[in-house]
């Protein structure tokens, strides 16, 4: 008799990573609630905490210390459809569960004599969750990818007694933590059909790097601002556990063949390159207004792969091309300080995503993003309030037949909405 | 005035659009999938696991085709007015009885005792999908199904009554229902038959046809007709035909499970001085030592474990001497020799240079059926990374039969033929998902299939099973399986129990 075999191929064929986010790849660009109703065209400005983030040199303009705290709620509603063409997905639909995300920002600055700004901030600038809502039929490829980052960052601005230049830099301590989920498919040959026969859940530990930010912001005149930003790449190494948990078939025969072959849990590692990002902007007053435009470049060709070695079984260790391109974003943006409390603000965001065609995936169905943003400001005595909403459309992206393994189309949008409450003591 | 032009101009324009338009739609399909009509045989009919049934006849080639041209599947209930895609549905286990794994062995594969019945015997209509089991190009193009003399395979076993109905041959009842599309995968059963039966004879020049292979020229005779037929009687139906993989004898667990040489309890080679012992059995009338590349068909290794073709020099050793059979030689039909799987392949080879002779000759496209077979060899099929291979019982494409495919099998053959018509004919049929045998995908079909393996484990073959294994091996003059035996069949086991 040939030898019966279940094939469990819970090897290569896949599991990588990528991101969906709300910043090309998965960068988060939302980290203050002024700065988002201004699509994020806020490296000329930078005048308020989070300037931590977009532009560390903009806290040598804050002379009272200040310290505001905030977050994004970010909600998602997606879309695939399968590639009639491709007798895997042909007929398929699938959508993510439903999530909010909330990253959080919080910052604090305090100046030091006339000259000088120290600051901390904290947020949460990339991350991504695709988890698609069961049964789906990727599930083989991705069902969960949650990359969540937290960071800390001390900072340091120092800015001429004129006001005209402003230098910073911040170190950023990053940590981060992964969670990559799929099911791994057998056939049983009772039924003749495919099935779930175990989930493979790699979960890494909370791991961390530092990098580092310097920012400058130059005034020539009193109507117009030059800012620059730059925030080193970083490479964190993920220690991490994967737990292979058998799902039963239903068939006592089947289940005991892939309990004989179902690998120990054991400790993985990884690493994942994070990008650096270049940012230039310049920003120009016209009566009440302020209007800045920037552009930022994302080192996203760092990503060029995701290996995951398994310790105990090496065989199940894969590499995934990712072999992602560097991205520009444009945005453009506007603060109107319509009234003595009140600032309007705007926004508009041209994103570039990094992923090739033949990447694009359940894990990441990534794509060129178009944003419309909208906010308030509220400012009185001490205290302020800000409110942003972005409306984020991404551009229907098809793998146009060229994944070796799952085509179809997806289609995202979505909705964030900013807040961050400040005072100044 | 000047604004009077403007809207002249405008709707001049938007004319010119819709006009533009309408040819521009109408090439995007030059085909007419509002009437699929299939002829063709067991394959076509979605033959799985040896047995004819509803539950794999809803996933028979010809349904997925029309199902993915927008048809409706016939339910027993609809009446022949309703405008669905009807197939002759045979209520489980089929006909005959399916068989099933008990355990992952040969030995595993039992046959379910009992048969089905069909649902749609009534349907005032002829059936959509015509395709027969058994059905040689001869069976097509003349058997009505109440032949009384049976000459082909076809009219010997209950299919021509259960199909044809007697309202006509395949190709007559095709013509009669004015199709508007026809899948035409037809005359595998012009050299099939005789494989399955361990022969590689020609057929005479007349009936009666058993385990025999049509002559080239009187295939291509009798292909050419039914083409010709259905051009005459629907002129305007588009037509896919398909070709044979000539390979598929170094494939298929039917004819290349079983080499013909000593095995040991586990079916691993016994060797003599580190080479392989060959079996013994009829060659060329007399008994001898099988060729070496020979074949035992799949039904007969039941045989080969009472002894039969243990060589009698063996015979007197232990331990081939507790095995009643041992020195017996096998049949000349339990045996492929290499010199007649060569001959069937040469045929194969010849028939598809025929089909594609004469399908080219009427503009008709041919589906890559060889295609399909070579990429399951290359191991370039999957299901969502589970490779799709020819292996017996775990490798998805073919059944328990050995001989005929899984539902996913018949997918993906279902699939070069929407991509044919697609190309050939500038459609977009998409194409069948194999994500529907995502078995958790399909709660109820999955529970409903592993309710059937509540079987205990038998020691080998069942009679049973080794009838329906036999099914397409040789043909008697008298029907294998009446269509009824046990009568209403539909709760399956427990109105068996009771009878007994």
């Amino acid at each position: 008799m040939r030898s019966f075999r279940l094939l469990i191929l819970i090897s290569a064929a896949s599991l990588a990573v990528s991101g969906v986010a709300y910043g090309s790849g998965f960068s988060i660009f939302e980290q203050g609630a002024k700065a988002t109703a201004m699509g994020g065209a806020f490296v000329a400005t930078a005048d308020d905490p989070s300037a931590i983030f977009y532009n560390v040199a903009g806290i040598a303009q804050l002379r009272r210390t200040e310290v505001s705290a905030g977050g994004t709620v970010i909600n998602f509603a997606n879309e695939f459809r399968g590639d009639p063409n491709d007798t895997l997905t042909s007929g398929a639909t699938g959508e993510y569960k439903h999530h909010t995300f909330v990253p959080p920002n919080v910052y604090a600055v305090m100046p030091i004599g006339n000259n000088l700004t120290v600051g901390v901030g904290t947020f949460a600038g990339y991350g991504l969750r695709t988890n698609w809502e069961d049964p789906w039929v990727g599930r083989f490829i991705s069902r969960d990818a949650n990359v969540k980052t937290v960071s800390v960052e001390p900072a340091i601005a120092w800015q001429t007694t004129d006001g005209r230049l402003a230098i910073g830099a911040g170190a950023e301590y990053r940590r981060s933590h992964i969670i990559l989920d799929r099911n791994n498919p057998a056939y049983n040959p009772f039924t003749q059909r495919v099935f779930d026969a175990v989930n493979a859940h790699l979960n890494s530990d909370w791991d961390s790097a530092w990098g580092w930010n310097v920012g400058i912001l130059f005034k020539p005149s009193p109507t117009w601002r030059l800012g620059a930003s730059y925030r080193a790449d970083m490479t964190i190494d993920y220690k991490g556990d994967a737990v292979f948990t058998q799902i039963p078939s239903g068939n006592a025969i089947v289940d005991a063949g892939v309990k004989a072959q179902l690998p120990p849990n054991q400790k993985i590692n990884t690493s994942i390159n994070y990008p650096a990002t270049a940012i230039v902007g310049i920003a120009h007053t016209v009566s009440v207004w302020d209007i800045e435009a920037d552009v930022t470049h994302t080192t996203w060709s760092r990503f060029k792969e995701l290996a995951v070695n398994f310790e105990t079984t090496p065989a199940l260790s894969f590499v995934r091309p990712q072999n992602w391109e560097d991205t520009f974003s444009y945005r453009l943006g506007t603060n109107g300080r319509v009234a003595t409390h009140w600032d309007v603000r705007m926004g508009l965001i041209y994103d570039e995503n990094p992923q090739p065609t033949e990447g694009v995936g359940p894990l990441l169905p990534d794509s060129d993003r178009t944003a419309l943003c909208f906010g308030v400001g509220w400012h009185n005595g001490p205290f302020t309030v800000d409110l942003a909403e972005m409306v984020l459309h991404f551009k229907r992206r098809s793998t146009n037949g060229l994944s070796p393994e799952f085509n179809g189309t997806y289609k995202t949008d979505a909705n964030l909405i900013g807040i961050n409450l400040g005072y100044k003591f | 005035m000047t604004r009077n032009r403007s809207y002249a101009r405008i709707t001049a324009a938007l004319l010119f659009v819709v006009l533009a338009a309408v040819p521009m739609f109408a090439a995007q399909g030059k085909a007419d999938f509002s009437h699929v009509v299939a002829l063709g045989d067991s394959y076509t009919a979605g033959w799985v696991n040896g047995s004819l049934n509803e539950r794999h006849q809803i996933y028979s080639p010809a349904a997925i085709f029309a199902i993915q041209t927008g048809a409706r599947l016939c339910q027993p209930t609809d009446s022949a007015t309703v405008d669905c895609f009807a197939q002759p549905l045979v209520t489980w286990p089929g006909i005959p009885g399916e068989l099933q794994l008990t355990s992952p062995s040969l030995t595993g594969v039992i046959a379910t005792p009992y048969n089905g019945v069909p649902a749609m015997s009534g349907f005032a209509r002829p059936y959509n999908n015509l395709a027969t089991p058994g059905a040689m190009l001869f069976d097509i193009l003349n058997t009505k199904g109440t032949e009384t003399t049976p000459v082909t395979f076809t009219q010997a076993t209950p299919f021509g009554a259960v199909v044809e109905r007697g309202l006509g041959s395949q190709v007559d009842q095709a013509v009669a229902q004015h199709p508007t599309f026809v899948v035409a995968w037809i005359g595998g059963d012009d050299f099939f038959l005789a494989a399955t039966s361990g022969s590689a004879v020609d057929c005479g020049a007349n009936p009666p046809f058993f385990n025999c292979m049509s002559p080239v020229d009187r295939f291509k005779t009798q292909y050419a007709a039914v083409l010709d037929k259905i051009i005459a009687g629907a002129p305007q139906a588009g037509i896919v035909v398909g070709d044979f993989p000539a390979a598929v004898f170094t494939q298929m667990p039917y004819t290349s499970l079983i080499p013909a040489i000593v095995l040991d309890t586990t079916l691993k080679p016994v060797l003599n001085n580190g080479q392989p012992i060959p079996l013994f059995g009829i060659v060329n009338g007399a008994p001898a030592a099988l060729p070496l590349g020979s074949t035992v068909l799949l039904p007969s290794a039941t045989k080969l474990l009472s002894g039969t073709g243990i060589p009698p020099q063996l015979a007197t050793l232990p331990p081939f001497n507790t095995l009643p059979n041992a020195g017996k030689p096998l049949a000349d039909a339990d045996v492929l020799t290499p010199a007649e799987q060569q001959a069937i392949a040469a045929r194969i080879t010849a028939i598809n240079a025929a089909i594609k002779e004469i399908a080219a000759a009427r503009n008709i496209p041919v589906a890559d059926v060889t295609g399909l077979f070579n990429r399951i060899k290359a191991g370039q099929v999957n299901v969502a990374g589970v490779p799709i291979t020819a292996a017996y019982i775990t490798g998805g494409a073919f059944g328990l039969d050995g001989n005929h495919l899984t539902d996913i099998g018949y997918t993906l053959l279902a699939n070069e033929f929407i991509k044919t018509t697609n190309s050939a004919y500038g459609t977009h049929i998409p194409l069948a998902p194999l994500s529907r045998f995502f078995q958790n995908n399909d709660p109820d079909t999955a529970a409903a299939i592993s309710g059937n393996n509540v079987m205990s484990t038998i020691p080998t073959f069942s009679p049973e099973a080794i009838k329906t294994l036999e099914f397409f091996k040789g043909a008697p003059a008298q029907p294998r399986f009446r269509t009824t035996t046990h009568g209403d069949t539909s709760t399956g086991g427990e109105k068996d129990t009771k009878q007994q």
